[in-house]
Parts: structure tokens; C-alpha cells; sequence
């Protein structure tokens, strides 16, 4: 394979170290954070070792500039696949789907869902896992901010919503 | 660096083209039209300078770096494009406790803002919009495109150790 190909191919053999690692991670420790942040280091490391091993070996026609293109590639790949995941782990629609497909042909009754997923097990499980994130802290019956990251995306993504969706903007 | 250039005037045609699209006629289904624009807008790009007699320079693994840039950009867009066009809930509580200022906000406070609310119907009804889903009698079954969806993401719940989440 040439110089220029094996730059070309980096982010996809990173994306696999990705994907192979953040699933055997939380196959192994059970812990999908952890296996997240691991599969996406590991991707990381991946693509640079892909990089690093075509400049060592001192092929004509390494670019930098390619090679900057594909670790860019790379962080678009991960940022991807952690989404995906992330959508699985907090998609409330994604679980209604997964809960129907579980019903079987006949599907499932909209009250018994309704029940098994209430407005208070949905507020529950995003407290906790927001308390667990760091983002809140929970004291004698207040929750107060402890870190900005989130309030900066939710904040980002307002702007984005106000330029590009015009009928949210015109409400 | 002509490829990364390239790469990212390719994301802002498409990002312009949604722009204009979305005021002309906002689409009832906004991921199917934003895989079509952005699949589409290069096709066009590339007819246009193909017609205007400018020469493709970029070499075949040049080219298929920008594919790959331009698609990796593209498709990550596109899936965080569901939480611009709606709030996350998640988000929505973030906001709110950081209004509340350094006094916080109490367990009742978001009990009554966010425990009592019509989450579930809401996604009910994106769903059966999307055409994931269909009411008959009291009961909710899976169109065939639902189904589909539903075991491909139950598929990788199992393959990438998740637990079922919402």
C-alpha cells in the first residue's frame, strides 16, 4: 500500500481500534463511560500509530497535511460513534422502539408503557445520571449546577437551533 | 492541504444549501432530507466545476480522503441535528437549574417542571410521524421501517454491552 492510501485508510483502521476496544471494555468491566473514553483513546492512538508507522518508515510522499486530515477524520468518526452510543443510553425514543420491538407482532399497550416509563422514572433517571456526570449536585433536597460543560452545549445548541430551525426562531 | 480545503467548502455548501432549503420549505421529515442534501450538494458541486471546465487535480486517495472527511463531518452533523431541531430533556433540566442561580432548585421545583410532563406522548407522536410507529386500538406496533430500526439498534445495545436506556 502506498504512502498516500495508508493516510487515507487511518481513521477507518482507528475507528475499528475504537469500536473493538469500547466494546470489549464493556463487555469486560462493565462500565460504559469507561468503555467509551477507552475505545475512543484507543482509536486515537490507532490512527497515530498508522501515521507514525508510514513517516518511520520513511516512504516518499508522507503529507502532513493529509495525515492532519485524517486524525481530523478520526475525531469525526469517534465523535460519531459516541453519539450512537450515547443515542442507545439516553434515547427515550430509541427505548420506546426497543420496548415495542420486545412485544412482540402484537406490539404493546400505549397505558402500560406510559406506566412502566413514567414522567417521574424519566426526570429519576436523568437526575441520576446527571448527578453521576458531575453536571448537578444534589444536597438536602436542591440540586445546584457543578459543572458549566453541559450548560455551554445546551446553550450552543440553542444558538444553532435559533439560526438554522426558522420556525423555532419565529416562535 | 488542497484536500482539507476542499473537504471543508463541501461541508459549507451543504450547511448553506440546508439554510436556504429549510426557509423555502422546512421538510416533514428533516434526517431524510438532510441525508439527500448532503449526499447531493457534492454531486452538484462536482457537476458544476466538471461543467465550468475546471480540471479534478486531487490524486485517488486525495479524493477518497475528502470522501471520507466530507462524509464523517457530514454524518455527525446529521445525528447531532436531532438535538438542535428538539431540546434534550437532559439539556432542558441543565438550563433550568442554572437558572435558578447559586439558591439551586428544589426536588419539587423540577418535579413540577419536568415529572409531570407529556415526554412519552411527545415521542409517541414523533414516531408515528416519522413512520416508525402506528396506533391501532389501544396498542402501538412497529411499521416495518420501525422494526428495522428497533432490532438494529436492540442488535447493538447487545453487541456494544448497553443497557436499555431513555
Amino acid at each position: 500500500m502506498s504512502a498516500a492510501w495508508a493516510i487515507t485508510v487511518s481513521p477507518l483502521a482507528g475507528l475499528v481500534a475504537d469500536i473493538v476496544a469500547q466494546t470489549l471494555c464493556a463487555h469486560l468491566v462493565r462500565r460504559t463511560g469507561l468503555s467509551i473514553a477507552t475505545g475512543g483513546v484507543a482509536g486515537l492512538l490507532g490512527t497515530i500509530v498508522v501515521l507514525a508507522g508510514v513517516a518511520a518508515h520513511g516512504r516518499d510522499g508522507f503529507e502532513w497535511a493529509g495525515a492532519v486530515m485524517s486524525v481530523l477524520t478520526y475525531f469525526a468518526f469517534a465523535f460519531g460513534y459516541w453519539t450512537f452510543l450515547n443515542l442507545n443510553i439516553t434515547s427515550l425514543r430509541i427505548r420506546i422502539l426497543r420496548e415495542i420491538l420486545r412485544g412482540g407482532e402484537s406490539g404493546i399497550s400505549r397505558d402500560g408503557l406510559m406506566k412502566r416509563y413514567s414522567a417521574q422514572e424519566f426526570l429519576r433517571r436523568r437526575l441520576e445520571r446527571l448527578e453521576a456526570g458531575g453536571t448537578l449536585t444534589h444536597e438536602a433536597g436542591i440540586w445546584r449546577l457543578d459543572s458549566s460543560t453541559l450548560l455551554m452545549l445546551a446553550r450552543s445548541l440553542a444558538f444553532a437551533r435559533a439560526v438554522i430551525v426558522p420556525s423555532q426562531r419565529d416562535e | 492541504m488542497g484536500g482539507l480545503i476542499s473537504g471543508v467548502l463541501l461541508l459549507a455548501c451543504s450547511f448553506v444549501a440546508q439554510l436556504v432549503v429549510w426557509r423555502v420549505r422546512l421538510p416533514r421529515r428533516h434526517t431524510h432530507a438532510l441525508l439527500a442534501l448532503f449526499a447531493g450538494v457534492p454531486l452538484i458541486v462536482a457537476g458544476v466545476a466538471w461543467a465550468a471546465g475546471h480540471a479534478v487535480a486531487s490524486s485517488a486517495a486525495e479524493a477518497a480522503r475528502i470522501v471520507l472527511f466530507y462524509g464523517a463531518y457530514s454524518l455527525s452533523y446529521i445525528v447531532i441535528y436531532s438535538a438542535i431541531e428538539n431540546e434534550s430533556p437532559t439539556l432542558a433540566i441543565v438550563s433550568h437549574v442554572a437558572r435558578a442561580g447559586p439558591d439551586g432548585s428544589s426536588d419539587a421545583e423540577l418535579e413540577t417542571q419536568f415529572g409531570r410532563g407529556t415526554a412519552m406522548a411527545a415521542r409517541f407522536a414523533v414516531l408515528e410521524r416519522g413512520g416508525w410507529i402506528r396506533t391501532e386500538g389501544d396498542r402501538i406496533v412497529l411499521t416495518t421501517e420501525g422494526r428495522t430500526y428497533a432490532r438494529f439498534f436492540d442488535g447493538a445495545a447487545r453487541v456494544f454491552g448497553l443497557t436499555l436506556g431513555g
